[in-house]
């Protein structure tokens, strides 16, 4: 998978959003069948003045962390994930935010 | 022991074997089994039973919903971009680019109804068998947690572990997993954006008539092949 290789970014408030939402379905999956404990969030923002949320590069080698890492979520909670990144991403191409749609397109390919 | 550590298809154990530090096997008792059945007709065995056949049916339906997602994924695999060349030969080369943003905004309702309805069936079925499960399983534990509230001190003593065991479960079995999972958020709102796409009957219905766009698609690709177009 050739994932996307960004530089720090700020993340507007719906991606922020969108992630908590995520990491959210994440944790709850697991509480169905799980194989890990506690469950793998994805721990994007870094620290920042109230309202500005920054995220830091992200290379190639951190989405396969996240995509190994997040292998063992459940199906449905994985195709979920995935349609909400997606969902996203079309977003930011409709809004031509380049750099968070190239982000959301990542995380696609993380669930995937 | 910790929460993380239940799991809510595990209450039972599996296969007469418990796999979670936590089951309801554990609050099996004659005192509460007795004290079961003064109060709610049945008695620990039928409970027992009870949320076994509702757990198998959970199972069950999250099965039937795990093989429509899959289904799903599948049939996304299938996109090609001859919906893109035949809107091109019917309508004219330019179409595209004149309408691009009536056509993407029109590719994004399509992809959310899709999302939003091809697993409905299944997704209203385990939505519903959560509800009877879980629900079940929490009355079941407070059922423990009033036994215990019950018994005099002393006997208190010995069943102050098993009645933390019942107070695990039942704060795991108050979490709804499939209800958090499957909220979509705003997909509600895809209706609205109908009001965006200005596009002509006749394109509108090729498009949305399409066989392309009669199952799930690959939106990204979709997107892809139309802005590829834009730019020419």
């Amino acid at each position: 998978m050739a994932y996307p290789n960004i530089k720090s970014f700020n993340l507007p408030t719906c991606c922020q959003n969108r992630i908590n939402q995520i990491n959210k379905k994440v944790a709850y999956g697991n509480a169905l069948q799980s194989v890990i404990t506690g469950g793998v969030l994805l721990n994007m923002f870094g620290p920042s003045p109230k309202g500005v949320c920054t995220v830091a590069a992200i290379q190639q080698t951190d989405f396969a962390a996240f995509a190994q890492a997040l292998q063992a979520v459940p199906i449905i909670t994985r195709a979920v994930a995935k349609k909400e990144c997606e969902q996203e991403w079309f977003n930011h191409i409709r809004g031509g935010s380049g750099q968070v749609a190239t982000f959301w397109k990542g995380m696609v390919d993380v669930f995937s | 022991m910790a929460s993380a550590d239940i799991h809510i298809m595990d209450f039972l154990g599996e296969n007469g074997v418990d796999k979670s530090n936590l089951t309801l096997n554990k609050l099996s008792d004659q005192k509460f089994s007795h004290y079961l059945k003064e109060s709610t007709h049945y008695d620990f065995l039928e409970h027992r039973t009870a949320i076994q056949n509702l757990l198998v049916l959970y199972r069950k339906d999250y099965s039937e919903l795990e093989s429509c997602v899959v289904k799903s994924e599948n049939l996304q695999k299938d996109y090609s971009n001859k919906w893109l060349k035949e809107l091109k030969k019917k309508f004219g080369e330019k179409y595209v680019s004149k309408n691009f943003e009536s056509i993407l905004t029109l590719l994004g309702n399509i992809n959310i109804k899709h999302n939003t309805t091809f697993c409905i069936e299944s997704e209203r079925k385990i939505l519903y068998s959560e509800i009877q499960y879980l629900k079940t399983v929490g009355d079941f534990c407070e059922s423990y947690i009033n036994f215990y509230n019950s018994l005099n001190e002393s006997d208190k003593q010995l069943y102050n572990d098993r009645k933390k065991y019942a107070e695990e479960i039942l704060k795991a079995a108050s979490k709804n997993p499939m209800q958090i999972t499957l909220y979509g958020g705003r997909v509600g709102h895809y209706l609205s954006l109908q009001n965006r796409v200005e596009l002509s009957k006749e394109s509108f219905d090729f498009i949305t008539n399409h066989s392309q766009f009669s199952k799930p698609f690959n939106i990204m690709q979709a997107v892809n092949d139309l802005m590829a177009e834009k730019s020419k």
